[in-house]
């Protein structure tokens, strides 16, 4: 049955910039706000947007993101017709290769979009925490009668140049894209959320494969060609809580966001975020602990001090232990007496007692990284910070250190 | 256990729990912050690997049917068998004993499903048990002993039988007797047995066209000679939930760690419906201990000795002791609460003082506002 509008979700990216975070999965799936993930935020906007038929794209470490997102069941896209789909990289008759571009990636998938004969196609990157409407801008983009729409959110100017910038008319039509521009001429920065008119995108698809210097980019090849060859591009102006999630920093930041603005605004009772529960009991406060500013969710066990932090399933944070502005993710085991102090511990790590991370900031200069800017501290996953141990801050942790003899 | 048929009777003892099963089957009632009790006997029924499940239902289940649905999150929902939610079917000769319709009557009336599974075996069990288990070993001993019933029983000191009593059990574990000696170390009926499938189907025909209804008394306590009725002991935590106040015990002995890792700290999962909620959210007044907090909840008033179920809300310079909060409950500012049982949606207004005892706990029905 043909569908008006699918999504194709663009999630195969390493993250790079996350360090240690994307060690073991692709950005998309990395923990956030204690009982999500990244990739939830978007599937669950496709969920409300009546959006029924999602592509996932991945390539880099699929693994958890496949497993995580099973039937699709959790976000409702368990469906009869269409659904979610997990689509890697596949061998052809002659040759196979890895997505070398955004564009490159929805390319390889043509025949997967074919089968759904829709009108339209939503192109999505799985980078991002925001809540927003789909069908609106479906709307607007039909509304205009646009090749393209984009979708953009004003920025403050300075940060302008880190985003591909849109100059738009009076109309709402593109005049003019950058991909980042050294001196940006506007603060309408792209949010690398595409419409597209199928059978115009298909076109434009051969054309950029063809293209042997093109690096197979929507933002750098093919919205820039579109423009040049005189296609209608219309940007869709978006207000709301958006937020790039692709660094240390900013993860940490939109974390605490949560805590501090609330401007998500999770507690809406009409676009509730989905996501895949771990199914465990409510948690434990036991008789020690003293929780402020902070979200805790299902399995925890708490005796200690946390101030405004954000505790992910299955943390164990014993008597005396203190953990303040940090983000504690699934399966953390906290000792006794440790601090933790404005830091992202991943999952299955153990602090052992006394340690001390982020308290001391000058400590550990070799573990000091460009990854972990604005004092925050980052400890790898599964593994054990021994007993007294000092993490300074900047740091980052990706292998156990052991109990100083 | 494919070979083994499931039965959980979900309505059949519900007289004592006043208010809070008004509105539902004592089955559905909520119990541990996210779970419905029927959670326990359903999840440990599935961690044993049977996958024919029947589910008798008496009146008010609606909640139940809401809490089911189709089985999935159970793993339930299958091609092959699955769970079936079997709802009363009462004819004008149907005769209601002084207890309210009992297993034997919910038992004739599911017959056509019995017969339909083609499992050689037939689980029984009561709807209001928490236990987290399996039943492998059961069936085992069931098998071994050349057994026709084979009753499950707890010695346990602060379990109370289920409505089929206590047993008396000889030394080559042969039920001797259905015993009134309901002393703490007597063996209480923990109100689960294991059956041939054929026999049940006689059994049941033959008592119901004589008008005996009592399963401990004529299906169990009749044929003592004449069939082999064995006892297996179950020595881990089992509490029946039939009143007030078993219920209040229960929940206030979650907040034991050993009572939680037992039941939920195990890889065999308690299985539950999902509802997507934000994590629990402490505000910066939040003084919590002591206590079993579910998912959604907001907190910024002090709370200690209690089970607070999602989406409770307990705002600044209100205390809560010793109480169970369920769903949606809310206590706006100042208000004092102590030994209370909140059922789901109730609100309590500021400034307002609820003090009982835990022996003799207060319950305020659903949707009350205070």
């Amino acid at each position: 049955m043909a569908k008006e509008c699918i999504a194709m979700l663009l999630a195969g990216g390493q993250g790079s910039r996350l360090g240690v975070l994307t060690k073991g999965v692709a950005k998309p799936a990395v923990q956030f706000g204690a009982k999500y993930r990244i990739i939830d935020f978007v599937l669950t906007n496709c969920a409300h947007s009546g959006i029924d038929t999602v592509g996932v794209l991945t390539q880099y470490k699929p693994l958890l993101l496949n497993t995580y997102i099973g039937s699709g069941k959790s976000w409702d896209l368990d469906r009869l017709n269409g659904g979610v789909y997990v689509l890697p990289p596949y061998m052809q008759e002659t040759s196979g290769e890895w997505y070398k571009g955004t564009a490159n990636a929805i390319y390889q998938n043509m025949e997967f979009i074919e089968q759904f004969d829709p009108e339209y196609v939503l192109v999505l990157s799985g980078d991002h925490i925001y809540k927003m409407n789909y069908a609106k801008m479906l709307d607007y983009h039909i509304d205009k009668n646009a090749d393209v729409t984009i979708a953009y959110i004003n920025v403050p100017i300075k940060e302008a140049s880190r985003f591909g910038i849109l100059q738009i008319d009076g109309e709402g039509k593109i005049i003019e894209f950058n991909e980042k521009p050294k001196v940006p001429k506007s603060d309408c920065a792209s949010m690398g959320i595409y419409i597209f008119n199928w059978r115009e995108l298909r076109k434009q698809l051969i054309r950029d494969e063809a293209d042997q210097s093109s690096s197979n980019d929507f933002g750098k090849n093919v919205i820039p060609s579109m423009l040049g060859q005189g296609k209608a591009l219309y940007g869709y102006g978006f207000s709301g809580y958006w937020k790039d999630v692709g660094t240390v920093e900013s993860l940490y930041d939109a974390n605490m966001d949560l805590l501090d603005s609330g401007e998500i605004g999770l507690y809406d009772a009409d676009w509730q975020i989905f996501s895949r529960s771990p199914l465990r009991p409510p948690h434990f406060l036991d008789r020690n602990a003293s929780v402020t500013d902070s979200y805790v969710t299902e399995g925890c066990y708490i005796d200690g001090k946390v101030a405004h932090s954000i505790i992910s399933d299955g943390v164990v944070i014993a008597k005396n232990a203190a953990v303040k502005d940090s983000i504690i993710m699934t399966d953390c085991k906290i000792g006794e007496n440790a601090v933790v102090n404005k830091a992202i511990i991943a999952s299955g790590t153990v602090i052992a007692r006394g340690a001390t991370i982020g308290t001391n900031c000058d400590a550990t200069p070799q573990y000091r990284s460009n990854y972990c800017t604005g004092g925050i501290t980052l400890i790898g996953e599964n593994l054990t910070i021994g007993e007294g141990v000092e993490v300074g801050c900047n740091c980052m942790v990706t292998s156990d250190i052991k109990e100083e003899k | 256990m494919l070979n083994t048929m499931g039965i959980i009777f979900a309505g059949n003892e519900e007289l004592r729990m006043g208010e809070l099963t008004r509105a539902r089957s004592l089955a559905a009632m909520p119990v541990a912050g996210r779970y419905r009790l029927i959670d326990f006997i359903l999840s440990s029924m599935v961690n044993s690997g049977i996958t024919n499940i029947g589910l008798t239902t008496k009146f008010n289940f609606q909640s139940l049917l809401d809490h089911l649905g189709g089985g999935t999150e159970w793993d339930l929902s299958r091609k092959k068998y699955g769970l079936f939610i079997l709802p009363p079917f009462y004819k004008s000769e149907n005769r209601i004993t002084e207890s309210g319709e009992s297993k034997i009557q919910s038992l004739y009336n599911v017959l056509h499903y019995i017969r339909r599974g083609k499992q050689d075996y037939c689980m029984l069990a009561e709807g209001n048990a928490v236990i987290n288990t399996t039943f492998d070993e059961m069936l085992d001993f069931h098998r071994e002993n050349h057994s026709d019933i084979t009753v499950m029983y707890s010695k346990n000191a602060d379990a109370t039988a289920s409505q089929d009593g206590c047993f008396d059990v000889a030394a080559d574990n042969r039920i001797k007797d259905i015993s009134p000696n309901n002393t703490q170390n007597a063996a209480k009926s923990v109100g689960f047995c294991i059956i041939d499938t054929d026999l049940l189907i006689t059994l049941v025909e033959s008592c119901y066209a004589r008008g005996e209804y009592d399963f401990s008394k004529d299906i169990i306590g009749k044929n003592l000679t004449k069939l082999r009725i064995f006892g297996y002991e179950f020595n881990g935590y089992y509490r029946h939930i039939y009143d007030i106040q078993s219920y209040y015990r229960f929940s206030m002995e979650l907040l034991n760690r050993d009572v939680r890792d037992t039941l939920f700290e195990n890889e065999k999962k308690i299985y539950t419906k999902i509802k997507d909620m934000v994590p629990a959210r402490y505000q910066s007044n939040a003084k919590v201990s002591n206590s079993f907090i579910a998912d959604g909840c907001i907190i910024d008033g002090e709370v200690n000795n209690s089970v607070l179920f999602r989406a409770v809300e307990v705002r600044k310079g209100s205390k809560i002791n010793n109480c169970i909060i369920m769903q949606n409950g809310k206590v706006l500012e100042n208000s004092v609460l102590n030994a209370v049982i909140m059922d789901k949606n109730v609100v309590i207004g500021s400034g307002k003082t609820l003090v009982s005892e835990p022996t003799f706990p207060i319950v305020i029905g659903k949707n009350r506002v205070i």
